[in-house]
């Protein structure tokens, strides 16, 4: 599968028109990573109609936070996404919170059974944090952490070798 | 530089990468990133992982979702340019064109030339409720709210209303209530876009 994203010259470019604050620009980012995002928040929020309303929320976010981008540090998608995963954990606890209950559906199968898919899948489309990965797995916080980080690293060389 | 090595292979930039670090760690990754080059690559090279990841997943959102985080923007700016946010008319059956005359008569609050499907503008924006003036070419995709109570009351063209499979149709001065968890579709009838007041409410 040829999988598109934008060359770094175009991302450098559109990261400069939106610390300009150029709207137009904005526009044009919202078209490129909206797709990509909202596939995760789905995920995250298990429910359609609040992964819109988390979209929107993100993308507002992300342009009122626009100056702490640092562009030295990261690419603009893992900047995006580090926040939209913020927005979509607090406001799906919100709406968890509202309806009294327990939100997220059980624990579906995952893309494969392979436990490193798993991990990757409860940390980067669930958003699962640390601690309730660790309660999955029965184990310690720390144990669960190198376990993803494990997961993480052998899905680099699967994706990018 | 072994010790930099040693760095980009202890785990932290996988979990910083996946937002599972601490702040501590976050701003120390984001310090050695600005610092070194071979960070900053290896933080690239998770992060296209998690794009194509995402890339091989995504998903097309609804097309009403951008103009509305633009027209939040949009709103954001011009409070922040200084403009003293007014709340108008709550609407409601009895409203009338007239009571928004004041937002009507906007000069920045008109539609813009390279108008695409839909662009609205916000006249006041609270966590109980939102108000704004809506332009619509085509309509809007079946949509269900189940937190907000939605209020239209058409101000130029028309349109047709779709729920429960009734057709309701509306012309200027009318409003339009839509109850929660009903779906509905808005359908424009004129050849013009249909302008209309639209308010959403916390329910």
């Amino acid at each position: 599968m040829t999988i598109i994203s934008p060359g770094p010259d175009t991302e450098k470019s559109m990261v400069a028109l939106l610390h300009k604050g150029d709207q137009a620009a904005f526009c044009k980012i919202y078209d490129e990573y909206a797709p990509p995002l909202l596939a995760i928040i789905r995920h995250i929020a298990g429910d359609d109609t609040l992964a819109d309303e988390i979209l929107r929320n993100a993308f507002v976010r992300i342009w009122a936070e626009r100056p702490a981008y640092n562009p030295a540090v990261e690419r603009l998608f893992n900047w995006m996404l580090r926040l939209a995963r913020t927005v979509a954990q607090t406001m799906t606890a919100q709406a968890a919170a509202g309806k009294g209950a327990e939100r997220h559906t059980p624990l579906q199968e995952p893309i494969t059974d392979e436990e490193n898919q798993m991990l990757l899948y409860l940390v980067f489309f669930r958003g699962y944090n640390i601690e309730r990965v660790a309660t999955e797995l029965n184990t310690t916080p720390e144990l669960a952490k190198i376990k993803v980080i494990n997961a993480m690293k052998q899905l680099k060389g699967k994706w990018v070798a | 530089m072994t010790s930099l090595k040693d760095y980009i292979a202890s785990g932290k930039l996988e979990a910083y990468v996946l937002g599972i670090c601490s702040e501590e760690d976050s701003r120390e990754v984001a310090e050695m990133a600005e610092a070194y080059d071979d960070v900053r690559k290896a933080i690239d090279e998770l992060t296209d992982v998690l794009e194509q990841y995402g890339r091989a997943h995504a998903v097309t959102p609804d097309p009403t979702i951008r103009p509305f985080v633009m027209a939040t923007i949009d709103y954001m700016e011009r409070l922040a340019d200084g403009e003293v946010p007014v709340a108008p008319p709550e609407l409601h059956q009895g409203s009338r064109i007239s009571d928004y005359n004041e937002w009507i008569m906007r000069p920045d609050m008109e539609l813009p030339a390279d108008f695409n499907d839909f662009y609205a503008k916000i006249i006041s924006a609270t966590p109980e409720r939102t108000t704004a003036i809506a332009w619509l070419r085509y309509g809007a995709p079946e949509e269900v709210h189940s937190r907000e109570l939605e209020k239209l009351l058409i101000l130029e063209g028309s349109c047709n209303v779709i729920m429960d499979d009734t057709v309701h149709a509306f012309n200027p001065g009318n409003v339009i209530e839509i109850p929660l968890h009903v779906p509905h579709t808005i359908i424009v009838t004129s050849s013009l876009p249909c302008k209309v007041i639209l308010e959403r409410k916390a329910a």
